[in-house]
């Protein structure tokens, strides 16, 4: 039997750089209880687009991974996680909620171009309120710590399966 | 604590390392370590540049004058040479956490000024 999958030849799999969760667990144990309690308050569709959309700013690949496959099963659609990196011009695929949330995401996840914009955080501040806010910022900076991790040990995707670590 | 403790307890650290052991000119260099090669150690530059790599993941495609985001195998393989894996992990630990307060304090624009070390 001959299938186009066995005909094809992707690129050799990288291994991690390290394990980082087996040399500092109790960083991980910490990063795992700041996880939870940073997204208490927050729709968890929301979350999961907020996850995302950092994790591609920052190409964490592994994070990635997780990430869309866990919104897929919890019943996100597959058009809204692949128009999320062209959010700007798909706009009528979220609600204003959700597009406030993006954009304060990108803000908070790009600081190195400078600042959280006064609009943008005016505009979040519209569709949440103080402690809602105070969550999703957060959060946001949560999935920017994963990602930091991520990126720098190189964990490898494709592996992960939905609610692995729930 | 309030918020402005938080981010001026960073800005104290760097005050009391002024007023201790830190000389003024490695902290007033540290914006340019690259070009200030006598002031800092082999290993304090490894971690420095990790530093920069780890933080800014943002930057462009692997094509573009800024680089690929990611974190250059030259960095982490120079990082590894100067740290054994368990402090390595706990460095990568320490960079991404001061990341974590950058960003919980730019975004709410906490003001600068009134910490005590």
């Amino acid at each position: 039997m001959s299938t186009a999958e066995e005909t094809v030849e992707y690129a050799t799999e990288h291994a991690p750089r390290m394990q980082w969760a087996k040399h500092s667990p109790e960083v991980y144990k910490a990063m795992v209880r700041l996880d939870s309690a940073a997204k208490q308050g927050l729709d968890p569709t929301l979350y999961e687009l907020v996850k995302i959309r950092a994790s591609q700013i920052n190409h964490c690949a592994f994070c990635l991974d997780m990430h869309t496959k866990d919104a897929l099963a919890a019943g996100e659609s597959v058009e809204r996680i692949v128009q999320l990196s062209a959010w700007e011009e798909s706009r009528h695929f979220y609600t204003e909620k959700e597009l406030a949330a993006i954009e304060l995401t990108e803000a908070v996840t790009v600081l190195t171009d400078g600042f959280v914009p006064d609009e943008v955080y005016d505009r979040a501040a519209q569709h949440f309120e103080e402690a809602e806010l105070a969550q999703l910022i957060a959060a946001i900076t949560v999935i920017n710590a994963w990602n930091r991790f991520g990126v720098t040990t190189r964990m490898t995707p494709g592996h992960y399966r939905p609610g692995q670590y729930k | 604590m309030s918020r402005t403790q938080l981010l001026d307890r960073e800005v104290g650290l760097a005050m009391s390392a002024l007023s201790a052991a830190e000389s003024d000119d490695r902290i007033h260099l540290l914006n340019a370590w690259e070009e200030a090669e006598d002031l800092y150690s082999e290993r304090e530059r490894a971690a420095l540049a990790l530093t920069e790599a780890v933080t800014v993941l943002t930057g462009g495609t692997s094509r573009t004058k800024s680089g690929g985001g990611f974190v250059p195998d030259e960095v982490y393989d120079t990082a590894a040479k100067h740290f054994g894996e368990a402090e390595l992990a706990h460095l990568i630990g320490l960079i991404t956490v001061i990341n974590g307060w950058n960003r919980l304090m730019v975004s709410r624009r906490v003001p600068p000024g009134g910490y005590q070390p």
